[in-house]
């Protein structure tokens, strides 16, 4: 007994040390940096441990985000640099999980806004969620590469093909079948959003959306009926009328249609097309004040 | 004389093995380890858990399947038991075939134990779990798992016993043992990377397509993904071909292991 409660006091005794030499103990690096991971490291060094693998590799991944978000390293943020190589690990990821969601949605919902005005990786990303789109059927990793191109690439006819994409997946919400077409008719491709409304009308079943994909079409119609009448114009006197009374006044309309959205339909100066005020959105009335 | 009496007498043996309940008590313990591992990722938990749990699983039956195989070989040799087993009119090959059922059939319980113990923390694992998308967990697709496991075992304790009537060390027998299963988890993915690389020479890739060929690929036992994600889909037909590839190369080690222990000076 005796000899157990020296022992035990030399271990007490001892603690003041230990708490001395870890504290002057040299560091190597106390931040945390982004590893590239390879994905045939990883494989090799795991055998039968694909999947958990990938997870502690997303544990790290978020870990190492949630430094960055609150920002545990001081006033030290991830380099472009450091991006990539997480974008990479995700990429890996996915190689040992194909079927894992998450890493994903972090992938599409979040990274993309990290790395905006870099349009090699904001390309990355979106073949990554392609890539992963082919075993996995979410309607939320179309939308992310539609949003993409659209938002940060400014590629507004790939972002509606990539959101029609996601309009037509099971659980998606009506609203992106509203969305795809004001995309296209924005970027100029009146023609295809009529085509995608007239699509996406025959398949809506009565309801809330289909009364909208009406009013769009209707919408639509019309610009394309004065984008028509323009040129009609161009090509009889050779120049842009300086208005659509213009049309009118020359007898090839008879009036200007109304925007069923409550906006006006107006000629872009320079490029010579027709489009509305009310940018196909619902035009709110100035209320009035007492 | 039949190999009847020798698996009975093995199986009895391997019911009393301290092995046998302190990998079930680690099993449990390991389906906690898994849940705390999977509160530390974001989403879903459920999945992550489940990755671990049976991951866990896996390598539990694996090595029992080792451990009492190798071990119960050796000690009939090294307690001299197999002196007196042997003085009864029963041939030697027997012996091995009787080592062989007892150590199967010890698997099949250990197994199915094991099922029941995983498949109900899992359940309860995801029914705790506060997911916005609850994860399904289908018990069903565990036990399809557990079948593979099973035959994975059996395949595994033909190859213990051969390495405990080839090498006269336990503990090299028990390593052999362990390394070829490790190899032939890797050996999918090294003829995966291998093919693919422009980098490693011709002579290289035609060592890792024999070594593909030749080697027992236990990743074929390995439907974990299957059982966690409800999306992949397997035809039954895979399972049949699993079955018959782990019945002809079992009968083949045992053919192996027979044919030493005949020639073998006790």
């Amino acid at each position: 007994m005796k000899r157990l409660l020296v022992a035990f006091l030399l271990v007490v005794i001892s603690i003041p040390f230990m708490l001395k030499a870890d504290k002057i103990k040299p560091r190597v690096n106390e931040l945390a940096p982004v590893l590239p991971y390879s994905y045939s490291q990883v494989l090799l060094s795991s055998p039968g441990l694909r999947s958990p693998a990938a997870d502690l590799l997303f544990m790290n991944l978020c870990y190492l985000t949630g430094n960055d978000v609150f920002n545990q390293w001081k006033e030290r943020k991830f380099t472009q640099e450091e991006w990539k190589r997480l974008i990479g690990n995700v990429e890996v990821i996915e190689k040992l999980d194909p079927y894992y969601f998450d890493p994903l949605y972090y992938l599409g919902s979040y990274v993309p806004w990290k790395v905006e005005k870099n349009r090699e990786l904001l390309l990355k990303i979106n073949s990554i969620l392609l890539q992963g789109n082919r075993k996995i059927k979410d309607w939320r990793l179309p939308f992310f590469v539609g949003f993409n191109y659209f938002y940060f690439l400014g590629d507004k006819v790939k972002g509606a093909k990539y959101l029609k994409m996601a309009s037509q997946m099971e659980g998606a919400p009506p609203y992106l079948k509203l969305l795809v077409p004001r995309l296209y008719a924005e970027s100029g491709k009146i023609d295809l959003a009529i085509a995608v409304t007239y699509e996406e009308l025959k398949r809506t079943k009565e309801g809330p959306v289909k009364k909208e994909l009406e009013k769009r079409l209707k919408a639509l119609l019309a610009i394309k009926e004065l984008d028509r009448a323009v040129k009609v114009y161009r090509s009889r006197f050779g120049k842009c009328p300086s208005g659509l009374q213009e049309l009118v006044k020359s007898g090839i309309i008879r009036a200007i249609p109304e925007d069923p959205y409550g906006g006006k339909f107006y000629i872009e100066k320079g490029k010579c097309t027709v489009w509305t005020t009310s940018n196909l959105r619902p035009v709110k009335k100035p209320t009035s004040s007492r | 004389m039949n190999p009847f009496p020798v698996a009975k007498i093995t199986f009895r043996e391997l019911l009393k093995e301290k092995s046998f309940l302190g990998l079930l008590i680690l099993q449990v313990f390991l389906l906690f380890v898994s849940k705390v591992i999977s509160n530390v990722v974001a989403g879903d938990t459920v999945k992550v858990a489940m990755d671990f749990a049976l991951s866990f699983f896996f390598f539990t039956v694996a090595l029992y399947a080792v451990f009492v195989s190798v071990g119960s070989t050796f000690r009939d040799l090294s307690e001299k038991v197999v002196y007196l087993i042997l003085s009864k009119p029963l041939k030697r090959s027997d012996y091995v075939l009787g080592k062989f059922l007892g150590c199967t059939v010890a698997v099949a319980l250990f197994t199915f134990l094991s099922f029941f113990i995983v498949t109900s923390g899992i359940l309860i694992i995801s029914s705790t779990a506060n997911l916005y998308i609850p994860h399904v967990v289908v018990v069903e697709r565990i036990f399809l798992l557990s079948l593979l496991v099973f035959l994975m075992g059996v395949f595994l304790s033909a190859f213990g016993i051969l390495f405990a009537v080839l090498f006269t060390s336990q503990v090299l027998a028990l390593i052999s043992a362990i390394f070829l299963f490790l190899a032939g988890l890797e050996l999918s993915p090294v003829k995966e990377l291998v093919v693919s690389s422009k980098y490693v020479s011709p002579v290289n890739k035609l060592i890792v397509q024999i070594a593909y060929y030749l080697f027992p690929n236990f990743s074929l036992f390995d439907i974990k993904d299957y059982a966690v994600h409800l999306s992949i889909k397997v035809s039954p037909l895979f399972f049949a071909l699993v079955f018959i590839y782990s019945l002809i190369y079992t009968s083949a080690v045992l053919f192996v292991a027979t044919y030493l222990f005949d020639r073998r000076e006790l």
